[in-house]
C-alpha cells in the first residue's frame, strides 16, 4: 500500500515538475490537434465577429471597432457582411466568384476566388478579411486543418485557461509565418515581411475545440518595413461569438445580388465627400475633458461653432 | 492648436449672443488638458481619441472648422488655419455680430 502511494506521489511530482514549456507545448499541441478536428468535421459555420485594432504610437492611442457576420461554407463558400457606419459593405465568395461590395459608392469589384484567403489589415481598407476571420477560413478551405494548424503554427504554448463570454477556452500562444496571414506579399510591405513571424494568439474553446477569438500582434511587422515608426502596441484581436455549427443555409446564401443601382467596377473610385454644408450636423456623443457627454444636438437654439484640433 | 486663443475670445465676445464655441481634439484627454491649461481655455472640449466625430466631420487635416446654425444645419466649412478677424467675418455672414 505504501508502495503504491510512493508512486502515485512520484507521478503527482514529476506532473508538477513538468508544467515546464514541454508539457504546456504538449497540451498547446493537444487544444489545436481538438481544433484542427472540430473545423474538419463541420460543414459550415455562422458568427458574429467583433474586430479590434488597437495602435500606440507616438504617445497616442487609436482604437477602432468593426461588426461583422461571417457565414462560411466548406470549402471556400462565404459572405462576410460589415455593419459599421462608415465601412458598410461585404465580401462573398459562392466558390468561384470573389465580390467585394461597398456600401458608400454602391460598388462592387469581381475577382476569381484566389487559391488561399490571405488575412487583410482592416486598417485602411475595412472591406478586406481580418487575420480572425482568414484564419477561420482557410480552416474550413484546408483538407486538413488539423495539419494546418500543426504543421504550420509551431512553437505552440499554452498560456492559461481564460473564461470569455461564458466558455472555457485555452488560449495558445503561437508563432504565425506572415506568409500565412498576408498571402502574396507583394511590393514593399510584402518584402519587408517575408520571413518575419507574428505574435498570435488564440483562444480554443475547451468544449468544442472552436477558435473564439484571434489576436494579432503587428508591431514588429509595422518595425520590420517601416523602421522610422514604432508602435508599443499594435494589436489586432477578432472576437466571435454567436457561434453556430452547421447551420441551415438558405439555397443562395452564398450569391451575390447586387443592389438596385449598384456598379461593377475595375476598382472603387475615391469617396466623394458628402456635402456637409446644407446638410445636418452628424450626430455623435463624445465626451468632454471633464469627462461629461455631449453631442452637437444639445446645442439646439444655439449657433456653434466647432473647432478641431490636436496638440501635436 | 494655434486657434484655441483666438476661439476663446469669440466664446467670451459672444457668450451673450447664443454663440457657444466647441473644440473637438484627437488627443488624449490628459494631453488635451494639459494644452487648454497652457494656452487658457475655458471654452469646452470633446475628447475624440478614437475620430469618430473627425470621420464623421470628414476631417483629414486639422485644423478645420463648422458653423453649426440654430436648427443643426451645418452653415460652414472652414479648413486652415483662421485669425479671429477671419472667424468674425464668417460669423456674420448666419448672423451673429
Amino acid at each position: 500500500m505504501t508502495r503504491i502511494w510512493l508512486v502515485v506521489a512520484g507521478v503527482v511530482g514529476l506532473t508538477n515538475l513538468s508544467l515546464a514549456a514541454d508539457s504546456k507545448n504538449n497540451i498547446a499541441t493537444a487544444a489545436l490537434r481538438k481544433c484542427g478536428r472540430a473545423y474538419q468535421r463541420l460543414r459550415a459555420v455562422s458568427l458574429r465577429t467583433t474586430m479590434v485594432m488597437e495602435l500606440a504610437e507616438s504617445g497616442r492611442t487609436r482604437r477602432s471597432e468593426t461588426q461583422a457576420t461571417l457565414l462560411a461554407e466548406r470549402p471556400n463558400r462565404f459572405a462576410l457582411k460589415f455593419d459599421a457606419d462608415e465601412a458598410r459593405g461585404e465580401l462573398r465568395s459562392d466558390g468561384v466568384k470573389l465580390i467585394t461590395y461597398r456600401a458608400e459608392g454602391n460598388e462592387y469589384l469581381q475577382a476569381p476566388v484566389p487559391a488561399d484567403f490571405g488575412g487583410k489589415s482592416l486598417l485602411r481598407q475595412p472591406l478586406r478579411l481580418s487575420p480572425g476571420t482568414s484564419l477561420v477560413l482557410n480552416l474550413l478551405r484546408s483538407e486538413d486543418p488539423t495539419l494546418f494548424l500543426n504543421a504550420d503554427l509551431n512553437g505552440a504554448e499554452l498560456l492559461k485557461s481564460e473564461t470569455i463570454a461564458g466558455r472555457r477556452t485555452q488560449v495558445i500562444a503561437l508563432k504565425y509565418p506572415w506568409e500565412k496571414i498576408e498571402k502574396g506579399l507583394e511590393g514593399k510591405t510584402g518584402k519587408a515581411l517575408r520571413g518575419h513571424v507574428a505574435e498570435m494568439k488564440l483562444w480554443i474553446d475547451e468544449r468544442d475545440g472552436l477558435v473564439r477569438r484571434v489576436q494579432v500582434d503587428l508591431a514588429s511587422a509595422v518595425k520590420a518595413f517601416s523602421p522610422q515608426r514604432a508602435p508599443t502596441r499594435f494589436m489586432m484581436t477578432d472576437s466571435f461569438s454567436e457561434v453556430r455549427v452547421d447551420p441551415k443555409l438558405e439555397a443562395k446564401a452564398f450569391d451575390f445580388a447586387p443592389p438596385s443601382g449598384a456598379k461593377l467596377v475595375k476598382s472603387f473610385s475615391r469617396a466623394t465627400p458628402r456635402a456637409l454644408v446644407g446638410s445636418p450636423a452628424p450626430t455623435f456623443k463624445l465626451n468632454d475633458t471633464s469627462g461629461r457627454g455631449a453631442s452637437l444636438s444639445d446645442f439646439k437654439g444655439k449657433t456653434v461653432l466647432v473647432n478641431l484640433w490636436a496638440t501635436a | 492648436m494655434r486657434e484655441l486663443p483666438a476661439l476663446e475670445s469669440l466664446s467670451k465676445a459672444f457668450a451673450r449672443k447664443d454663440l457657444i464655441v466647441l473644440g473637438i481634439t484627437r488627443d488624449d484627454a490628459k494631453t488635451a488638458r494639459a494644452t487648454l491649461q497652457r494656452t487658457g481655455v475655458t471654452f469646452r472640449n470633446l475628447i475624440d481619441e478614437n475620430e469618430v466625430a473627425f470621420r464623421k466631420l470628414q476631417v483629414r487635416g486639422i485644423p478645420r472648422s463648422f458653423i453649426i446654425d440654430k436648427a443643426g444645419v451645418v452653415r460652414a466649412d472652414l479648413p486652415g488655419a483662421m485669425s479671429e478677424a477671419e472667424f468674425r467675418a464668417e460669423l456674420r455672414k448666419v448672423g451673429i455680430q
